[in-house]
């Protein structure tokens, strides 16, 4: 995998570096979020929209999410796994990115 | 009202043009008449005066940028407007010139969204904006994205088209990684000049448009470097070799009018007088500027109007009119120790001269071998305009005036 890894450290509206979101995806014209909780209410979201909506020209695929599914964390193993995203979701999600990037040459 | 200066077609057939040097600042009051600009167009820098009266209210264009003919390049305020006023004249494209070709360009570009059949055809927001700076057709393109949309890699697959001058504000890094790893050697990629896509256009045009055939001929030129040196002892300017060969060329082609005359379409314009181009070597490549009427011209007339020519040459100051017209080229590379070469047609020319240096050469003179100084010239001739004998019976005069000099300076 080709990719480049951000780390936000700032989250809120006021502080989240544009800048090095903006180069990045400028340069690879892909966007993948990843977050370990669930999708509903989540900040991918709201990151995503941002940056379709500013970043629209440089996109080259949707931007895509990686994320927990809709269960209760609380109640059993099998729904606490389902709950959090892991390794696994990450490595399902950046196939998807790669998929939607066409065929090589 | 706020008036948009235009980039202006200041010669014929240019599509674009750089703006060298803006001469006013933003804030300076202007009158119909004063300079605004220095415009480089692919052979000459010309001066853009105004053509309003007003202050300057904003530059657009950036010097030395290259502008599209037709683009704006500045907003001249009328007295007691605003910036709210340049901003409207600029988006409304409220102006006094009659080019509304931004606004077409504008409207047809979003047209690749819709394929030709007329179902959408799918294609992500960065293949889009990539397809607009290249001017590619995406209905051309296969899709290999989910469900066949056109991505980011069936762009780069394509074979490079045309490279489009046109500057992008971040332009994309090449990203063919496997391509790289196994190159060799590297490279740098040097941006074309307009100067630089001028000469590579024209002479690409010419020698495959024009029928070149070449006469060449060897001078005896020691009658000739002797009394260059004995005019050049009392002259206040000194006379060079070319300016001889100049006057000689321009008493050919007076003795032969067959070969003063340039292919015309659906005529051949045979000229009265004798224009000639020179080739001026300059920084990043060459320039032709054309002496008039040598055939009239003193020697030392024509030593004085070369030497200007070629200093202005060198320093970019030549105007358009002096490098148009002539009939005949004459190139010369002997300074650079080269014997003989073969030059391409200048177009719409249809003769030119290509000189060597002059050497010491082994000559057979009645029988009996001797040294003698030869300099070798060849003459690119249009065929549609000249044949054989016609370029033959020129260069014959030619080299007679060469190999007797003195008859030139009557």
């Amino acid at each position: 995998v080709d990719a480049e890894l951000i780390d936000l450290r700032w989250l809120d509206r006021a502080s989240i570096d544009w800048d090095t979101i903006t180069a990045s995806v400028r340069k690879t014209n892909a966007v993948l979020i990843v977050e370990q909780g669930a999708r509903g209410s989540s900040y991918g979201g709201w990151l995503a929209d941002e940056i379709q909506r500013r970043l629209f020209d440089w996109l080259d695929q949707p931007v895509e999410r990686v994320s927990g599914t809709e269960a209760s964390p609380s109640i059993s193993r099998v729904l606490e796994r389902a709950a959090i995203a892991r390794t696994e979701e990450v490595v399902a999600g950046l196939e998807k990115v790669r998929a939607a990037m066409g065929d090589v040459n | 009202m706020a008036t948009v200066v235009r980039m202006p077609e200041v010669l014929a057939n240019t599509g674009e043009a750089v703006i060298q040097t803006w001469l006013v600042t933003e804030g300076q009051e202007i009158a119909v008449g004063d300079p605004l600009a220095e415009i480089e167009t692919e052979k000459a820098v010309v001066e853009y005066v105004s053509e309003v009266d007003g202050v300057v209210g904003r530059l657009i264009a950036e010097a030395g940028s290259t502008i599209a003919v037709g683009e704006p390049i500045a907003v001249v305020l009328a007295p007691g407007e605003t910036d709210a006023d340049i901003d409207a004249a600029v988006h409304n494209g409220v102006d006094v010139s009659p080019t509304p070709e931004p606004e077409l360009v504008a409207v047809s570009a979003p047209q690749p969204a819709a394929a030709a059949n007329g179902r959408r055809l799918f294609a992500t927001p960065l293949v889009r904006k990539l397809a607009r700076e290249r001017g590619i057709e995406l209905d051309s393109v296969n899709g290999t994205g989910p469900g066949g949309r056109i991505v980011r890699r069936d762009l780069e697959r394509l074979p490079v088209a045309e490279p489009t001058p046109q500057p992008s504000p971040a332009p994309q890094p090449a990203r063919t990684p496997a391509a790289v790893e196994s190159r060799a050697t590297g490279f740098t990629d040097v941006p074309l000049t307009p100067m630089r896509r001028a000469i590579a256009r024209r002479l690409t045009e010419s020698k495959a448009t024009v029928p070149h055939f070449y006469v060449t001929a060897d001078c005896r030129v020691a009658a000739l470097i002797e009394l260059r040196r004995s005019v050049n002892a009392a002259a206040a300017l000194k006379v060079s070799l070319n300016d001889f060969i100049l006057k000689a060329v321009a008493g050919a082609l007076i003795e032969v009018p067959d070969a003063n005359a340039i292919w015309n379409g659906d005529s051949i314009r045979r000229f009265d007088g004798v224009d000639i181009a020179v080739a001026v070597a300059v920084d990043g490549g060459l320039l032709t500027p054309v002496l008039r009427d040598v055939h009239t011209a003193t020697l030392s007339a024509i030593a004085a109007q070369t030497a200007d020519l070629a200093g202005r040459a060198r320093e970019g100051r030549l105007q358009q009119r002096e490098l148009e017209g002539g009939s005949f080229s004459v190139s010369n590379l002997g300074m650079f120790g080269v014997t003989e070469f073969s030059a391409i047609l200048n177009p719409p020319q249809s003769g030119i001269l290509a000189v060597g240096g002059a050497t010491q050469r082994a000559v057979v003179v009645d029988g009996e071998l001797m040294v003698g100084t030869v300099m070798t010239v060849k003459l690119s001739a249009d065929h549609r305009v000249i044949d054989g004998a016609v370029a033959a019976t020129w260069m014959a005069a030619f080299v007679r005036r060469i190999e007797n000099p003195l008859a030139m300076l009557i």
